[in-house]
């Protein structure tokens, strides 16, 4: 399968994981078109004995990473209609939970968000997410336990603590 | 760290493993051992059934996002996100796009626009086309060649069917365009596709009734088949006419508005990868 096949067959992948981490759909397919120019831009640095997918993915990150430090006025505010237009299935209580992920996901820190919507999405062994992430595995270890802790502690919240705390305090 | 008592305990089992073990991806003797806890404490049976759980959530809510299908490019403005895709195809056989200094030939729309009228036009087929533009292995079958003057340019064009019967014709000018790249660039917002690209100090513009893909693959074909520019940065190498023409360099950035309209925003700075 040539180069730009598998970059092809990537890009759905792509654009869920930039989905997630962008909570937009503009801003997603913003970075994965960026993602994708600079792999073709820089397609003689990739080679054939490595992972097309985690060379992709490591890519995207650092691209998210640098738009967020390197843009402050587009950096990230928490929405509270995060996930509101993602397409869920009919069923209530479905929806309720999968929205309830979704905002539970926006209180998270970047990193750990990163590290557990790639494992969670994309499944790569933890060798292959360290290195798309750009750390050790024992960082990503440490992220991912963390990132679920949280989603779980936020899921078993009573839900009326989790509208309070979503409320912004005005002066 | 998951309160069994004492942390050095010979059963103490951390957050971070059980949810390493969630994974699948705790050594075997250690997931034995955390497996064994599991059976003893069903809490922590518990504590993974909610990890799945969040995460089968998360996958549904954003399992949508990975099956839609790329919506098709209906204006110029239209989502970048469908371009990158198009994009992605079209770039292929990327040369790495550098941007010359502006030529003297007309915008790439008003070319487009132009050779779009010849190719509406009924063409005579005569079977006859040059040796060069014959294309041999990409069953094209030549139709015709013709030389035209739009706005005052000398354009050559050349139709043919390819095996699906389907007509396409490629047309060249002897000049760059304003912009000029080695890139693709697909149309797909004129009434039939088309593809444009530069090589050898020409403008060519492939057009066809067929799908987009199936046009962008043929056009790549054919820069293939007149001469691969993709050479080593700063060298001149004659073009697939003979002129000498200088290749972008490999890794250069990209042109503003390859293969479709770009945002403005600011391109993110730093990582090379």
């Amino acid at each position: 399968m040539s180069f730009e096949q598998q970059i092809c067959d990537q890009i759905p992948h792509l654009r869920r994981y930039a989905t997630a981490l962008c909570g937009d759909p503009g801003a997603a397919d913003d970075l994965v078109q960026d993602c994708l120019e600079r792999a073709l831009r820089k397609r003689h640095l990739w080679r054939p004995s490595g992972r097309l997918r985690s060379w992709l993915f490591r890519m995207l990150y650092r691209l998210y990473i640098n738009q967020r430090t390197s843009a402050p006025v587009r950096k990230e505010q928490p929405r509270a209609d995060a996930g509101l237009d993602q397409t869920v299935a009919a069923d209530q209580e479905d929806h309720v939970e999968c929205q309830q992920a979704l905002e539970a996901l926006d209180q998270l820190p970047t990193e750990q968000r990163a590290a557990l919507l790639l494992v969670a999405l994309e499944n790569p062994g933890y060798r292959e997410a360290a290195r798309i992430l750009g750390v050790r595995v024992g960082t990503l270890r440490s992220r991912l336990s963390r990132a679920r802790e949280t989603l779980r502690q936020e899921r078993d919240r009573p839900a009326v603590r989790r509208r309070t705390t979503a409320l912004k305090r005005v002066k | 760290m998951i309160s069994l008592g004492n942390r050095n305990a010979k059963h103490a089992v951390t957050d971070e493993e059980l949810s390493a073990f969630a994974d699948g991806q705790l050594p075997p003797h250690r997931a034995r051992r955390v497996a064994a806890e599991i059976r003893a404490h069903p809490r922590f049976a518990d504590r993974i059934y909610a990890y799945w759980r969040r995460e089968a959530a998360l996958w549904r809510a954003l399992d949508p996002v990975f099956q839609e299908s790329v919506p098709q490019i209906e204006a110029p403005r239209a989502r970048r996100w469908p371009a990158a895709a198009a994009l992605i195809v079209a770039a292929l056989l990327v040369t790495g796009g550098a941007l010359h200094m502006a030529g003297s030939g007309p915008a790439p729309a008003r070319f487009a626009d132009m050779v779009l009228q010849a190719y509406m036009q009924p063409a005579r087929a005569s079977g006859e086309v040059s040796g060069p533009r014959l294309f041999s292995g990409l069953g094209l079958q030549p139709l015709s060649q013709k030389q035209l003057k739009l706005a005052g340019r000398e354009i050559t064009e050349y139709r043919y069917h390819d095996a699906g019967s389907n007509r396409l014709a490629l047309y060249e000018m002897d000049h760059h365009t304003a912009i000029q790249d080695g890139w693709f660039h697909v149309m797909s917002d004129k009434s039939v596709p088309l593809v444009r690209w530069q090589q050898g100090g020409k403008s060519y513009l492939l057009v066809g009734d067929m799908e987009l893909a199936e046009l962008t693959r043929t056009a790549m074909a054919m820069q293939q088949k007149m001469g691969s520019p993709r050479v080593a940065p700063e060298k001149t190498v004659p073009g697939p006419t003979g002129s000498p023409s200088s290749t972008p360099a490999n890794g250069a950035p990209a042109p503003q508005g390859a293969g479709t309209a770009r945002s403005t925003r600011p391109a993110p700075a730093g990582n090379n990868f």
